[in-house]
């Protein structure tokens, strides 16, 4: 038995964090100017979703200003390019399957003085309406990231690079929104503001719209037609910027809604083609490099089987 | 180790790993480094608020789990990674903090000893296997209260965050001595209080 093991058991425990007010505490820490209280430009918990997308074509003629007497744009409005991008999702079918799947590499880049470190964890999670929620979490490498980096890493006697290591992971349920499926979730972006803001313990709704958004992308088998209402959403957030030909840790270039300013940027990039979430990360570099990332390679309702129970290796 | 936590309602995982050594040594460079503070955030965020939310009402202790981290990178320049390491180091702020909330503290053990767990505290059967030897939340809580702040700081430090004697001292900035001490004497108060060893 530990030291004060009954103090330990007897006294009331602590509920789980909300994920709102949690988002809200992480905007505070640095990278953006130090803020005594709530941010107006807070930097969020990292939630990534993308999808087994092959990248088709790369670019979405989308028809601009149409009556306007103007035939072509040569750089489509980013808003327009999201918009149809949005719509192509919400017309795609739910998907059937026992579980709702979701795979993911969360990437992290630790520079030392001489070499920079890449890490990558596997992560999956499985939900079910019948059988709830599973989850798979394993480290993929940890080396250098570069030859350059390489060599450094080398001539510094190739110190331990800290393979199996875990980054820490937690997932973060809003309680009042879970009252009903997530499938139920409105696919109007306003019902869905509205239902998101009926949840809201923040005195900063936009941070807390824009937080609690990467976790229904990420960690909830939120409906094709949710997905979509809720890139309208954040589109139309005064904070939210709209950008084209953002690129993802792994080279994939999309449409990005993006938060805050260097070096604390946020970006939920996504498929210009068919709408899915391609990578959530964040810039946390001035010279632009992505310090970390959540890439999603699988997402959708399986019928392949779960694991029996949580695995973490 | 430690799974999902599923019961429809709320999903809420933290993996393994924060302790391990290999992990340890690769968050005490992040606190150093600003781009990195967020790591450090991600990794003991969740224990810290953990261990306030035990000792202060939840919405207090939510600001102070966020104060203490602000707290931690704005003193970043002062952590010594040989002094106790990084949770110790977080702990230590995190209780200065609930220092300056004391009376608040005491209200919370006084209400507690008064009408036991909050009705929600989902520990009923705990308490229950824990009332054959008449250990109640009740009784411990009025205990806890009859502590110094300094004692209680130690037995909480060891009973709520795990600490060893040497990252207690390391917390608190005092004597590995004064420590053992503290602990002894809080031993001897909780036994007279309960009935038991604790």
């Amino acid at each position: 038995m530990k030291e004060f093991q009954l103090i330990d058991e007897v006294m009331p425990g602590v509920p789980p964090a909300d994920h709102a007010r949690m988002a809200a505490a992480r905007a505070r820490m640095p990278g953006g100017a130090p803020r005594p209280r709530r941010p107006a430009w807070p930097k969020m918990v990292l939630a990534a979703v993308a999808v087994s997308v092959v990248m088709v074509g790369g670019f979405v003629a989308v028809p601009l200003l149409r009556g306007t007497g103007v035939e072509t744009a040569a750089m489509p409005d980013p808003r327009a390019v999201l918009d149809a991008a949005a719509d192509r999702l919400a017309a795609r079918p739910l998907g059937t399957g026992a579980w709702w799947r979701r795979e993911m590499e969360q990437v992290s880049r630790v520079k030392t003085p001489v070499y920079t470190v890449e890490k990558r964890v596997k992560d999956v999670l499985w939900a079910s309406p019948e059988h709830g929620y599973r989850t798979q979490r394993g480290p993929i490498f940890a080396k250098p990231l570069t030859p350059a980096d390489e060599q450094a890493w080398k001539k510094a006697g190739s110190p331990d690079l800290c393979d199996g290591c875990q980054m820490g992971k937690t997932y973060f349920t809003p309680l009042k929104l879970t009252h009903k499926p997530a499938t139920e979730l409105p696919t109007d972006p306003e019902a869905l503001k509205a239902e998101m803001l009926r949840a809201n313990t923040d005195d900063n709704p936009e941070a807390w719209l824009w937080g609690a958004s990467q976790w229904l992308l990420l960690d909830l088998e939120t409906t094709p037609g949710t997905r979509a209402a809720l890139y309208r959403v954040l589109a139309d957030l005064p904070g939210v910027r709209v950008e084209d030909n953002v690129t993802d840790i792994d080279g994939r270039t999309g449409i990005a809604l993006t938060y805050g300013n260097a070096p604390t940027r946020q970006e939920i990039i996504i498929d210009r083609a068919s709408g899915e979430l391609l990578a959530v990360q964040e810039e946390l570099s001035d010279k632009g490099k992505a310090f970390a990332a959540y890439v999603v390679k699988r997402l959708g309702w399986t019928d392949d089987p779960a694991p029996k129970e949580s695995r973490f290796s | 180790m430690e799974g999902l936590v599923g019961n429809g309602q709320s999903l809420v995982s933290t993996v393994p790993g924060e302790r391990d050594p290999c992990m340890t040594t690769f968050l005490d460079g992040a606190v150093a480094d600003p781009e990195r503070f967020s790591v450090l955030f991600d990794a003991h965020y969740e224990e810290i608020r953990r261990y306030i939310g035990r000792r202060l009402d939840l919405d207090i202790a939510e600001d102070l789990a966020a104060e203490t981290f602000l707290i931690a990178f704005r003193q970043r320049d002062n952590f010594d990674a040989a002094k106790g390491g990084i949770r110790a180091w977080l702990y230590g702020i995190a209780t200065n903090l609930i220092g300056r909330h004391r009376r608040a503290e005491m209200r919370r053990y006084r209400a507690l000893a008064r009408s036991g767990p909050p009705a929600d505290d989902g520990h009923d059967q705990r308490v229950v296997d824990r009332v054959a030897a008449r250990v109640t939340v009740q009784k411990l809580s009025a205990a806890l209260a009859g502590l110094s702040r300094g004692e209680r700081d130690v037995v909480l430090l060891v009973a709520y965050g795990e600490l060893t004697y040497d990252e207690v001292a390391a917390a608190l900035g005092v004597a590995y001595g004064t420590v053992a001490s503290r602990l002894s004497r809080a031993r001897t108060k909780l036994r007279d209080a309960l009935g038991v060893e604790v």
